[in-house]
């Protein structure tokens, strides 16, 4: 039996289970001039954490005909030094203001002594961080006034201090915080291939009734010393082995908003709606496997 | 112990000491794997950097303005997760770089860049209605009157003749040659709209708005313009920073 998604809907207006796309400053044109041809959209919140102008102007528009979802990127909620609650307060202002229907943040850290590093590090899985990630994330979610999804992170390395593994940690911080989970499937897949581990168990170790959206994107090979690494750089196609780990993961945990994601060499935005495209294509088998065991 | 890997996982991140952080690591992780991090981190800020300084990029290209960001990025790194805040100083640190490696001029450069890069994001305001000042002005002295400015609105000196280079540059000349000039360069940028202005001020004009922006009143800013035509100068002058937007308010008490 497929589990329902967590109760992570809130105020704004409902994401809907289909795909939609990351919507980046340089698309904006191109989308308004398309009629913006996306069921929803995702921003990430930061780029909108501004006084005002036309950034401020063009998120305004999109909220007035299409669902927003707000993914953050500075939060650093894996932090020892503890959340800046300067930036939890800019968050509320901004979700207050644009009424996002989904909210989401990253299971990593970014900030050290007051300085923010702009990249997503890794966190080393104990019960020292299990504990101070799950405060952190009870205050944040006190703070913008919603529950959060938080995100699977990207993995290159892994630390000797290591207690808990990334699936059961996630499920932990689902049992205790009541946040969901944001299941980012080539994530997944990089972690896998990076650290060596089999992304289908991964997937069968996530609890289905806390995933509350998919995001999806490209990776690119590169040498690192000797090595050949995967790095998550949302700059190319989702390739082959993760739109097939995205139907098991479809098939195991049911159909959720699932984000096309594009950061670095943007293309043109049609090449991101046609990712959107394959998505929904996928949902829809999806959805009637789901019908076909209902019935059974 | 969170905090001590944490901090040696940053150290390494901003292009330092390695070895804390690789000592950290599960046994058969290669340190050399740190360096995604490094590349993520440095590479990343030079990016945020060029898309903040884009006339800085032009003239310095690609893979030099790559080099000089991460410079920048190592030495100052943001202190906020907005990335639009980034990059305060660049122009200092280009100052600061050996004589002959960056045009004299290219500091100035960065400073308009910013300077602009601020104007965008700056608070949004409503425009006064030139109408209603014309009223006014038909029924009382205006010498008294001060003025309330669009947010975005700054004024920027260079002692180089920066508007023409920053011109150039966004023409595509990327080595432009300045005319030596003595007077500096007074530059007027906003953004009223949707677009951010950047528009040359004789020296007067500078005069005449540093005045107002400091909050003195259209009488006392009047004692910067040449006094052959000072009353159709000022008139014109007012005309033209309300048809682009720039007044917001005016209030006539002292």
């Amino acid at each position: 039996m497929l589990g329902r998604p967590a109760d992570t809907s809130i105020r704004g207006r409902p994401i809907p289970e289909t795909a939609g796309i990351g919507l980046r400053e340089p698309h904006m044109a191109a989308f308004f001039a398309g009629g913006m041809p996306a069921t929803w959209v995702e921003v990430h919140s930061e780029n909108y954490m501004v006084p005002g102008g036309p950034r401020l102007a063009n998120l305004e528009r999109v909220r007035r005909d299409r669902p927003v979802s707000c993914h953050g990127v500075g939060l650093s909620l894996g932090t020892a030094g503890g959340l800046d609650h300067a930036h939890l307060a800019g968050l509320r202002a901004l979700f207050d203001r644009v009424e996002p229907g989904l909210v989401s943040e990253h299971l990593s850290w970014s900030v050290v002594d007051g300085v923010y590093l702009n990249d997503l590090l890794a966190l080393a899985y104990t019960e020292e961080s299990l504990d101070l990630t799950r405060r952190n994330i009870e205050t944040a979610q006190e703070a913008i006034g919603r529950p959060l999804l938080i995100e699977n992170p990207s993995s290159y390395i892994d630390f000797a201090a290591t207690e808990i593994s990334e699936p059961e940690f996630l499920t932990e911080l689902g049992r205790h915080t009541g946040c969901g989970i944001l299941l980012d499937v080539n994530n997944v897949y990089v972690s896998s291939r990076n650290m060596g581990f089999d992304p289908y168990r991964y997937i069968d170790a996530i609890p289905a009734e806390m995933v509350g959206q998919y995001h999806l994107a490209g990776h690119a090979e590169v040498d690192i010393g000797a090595e050949q690494m995967i790095i998550d750089d949302h700059g190319s196609q989702v390739c082959q082995a993760v739109w097939q780990l995205f139907d098991y993961t479809l098939a195991r945990i049911g159909p959720r908003p699932t984000l096309i994601e594009w950061d670095t060499r943007l293309p043109e935005l049609r090449v991101l709606l046609d990712e959107a495209r394959l998505a929904d294509e996928a949902l829809a088998r999806a959805r009637c496997l789901c019908e076909v065991s209902d019935a059974g | 112990m969170l905090a001590e890997l944490q901090h040696a996982v940053a150290v390494a991140a901003l292009g330092g000491d390695c070895q804390p952080a690789a000592a950290l690591l599960r046994p058969g992780i290669p340190a050399d794997r740190l360096a995604i991090y490094r590349n993520n981190v440095l590479g990343g800020l030079a990016e945020v950097l060029a898309a903040a300084y884009p006339s800085v990029a032009r003239v310095l290209g690609c893979e030099t303005f790559r080099q000089a960001g991460r410079g920048f990025a190592a030495l100052h790194p943001p202190l906020a997760p907005q990335m639009w805040l980034y990059g305060e100083g660049f122009a200092e640190f280009l100052e600061a770089q050996p004589s002959g490696r960056v045009p004299p001029w290219l500091p100035d450069l960065a400073r308009l860049d910013r300077v602009m890069h601020e104007a965008y994001f700056a608070h949004d305001a409503e425009r006064l209605d030139p109408g209603r000042l014309a009223a006014l002005a038909n029924s009382s002295d205006l010498s008294g009157l001060r003025l309330s400015f669009h947010p975005s609105l700054r004024l920027m000196t260079s002692l180089w003749p920066i508007h023409s280079l920053w011109r150039a540059v966004r023409q595509g000349h990327t080595s432009p040659e300045p005319e030596p000039e003595l007077a500096p360069d007074s530059l007027l940028v906003a953004r009223p709209g949707l677009d951010v202005l950047c528009r040359r001020l004789e020296r007067w004009q500078a005069g005449f708005l540093d005045v107002l922006l400091r909050g003195g009143t259209l009488g006392e800013a009047a004692g910067h313009v040449p006094a052959e035509e000072a009353a159709a100068a000022v008139q014109d002058e007012l005309v033209q920073l309300l048809q682009a937007g720039l007044v917001t308010g005016y209030a006539s008490q002292p």
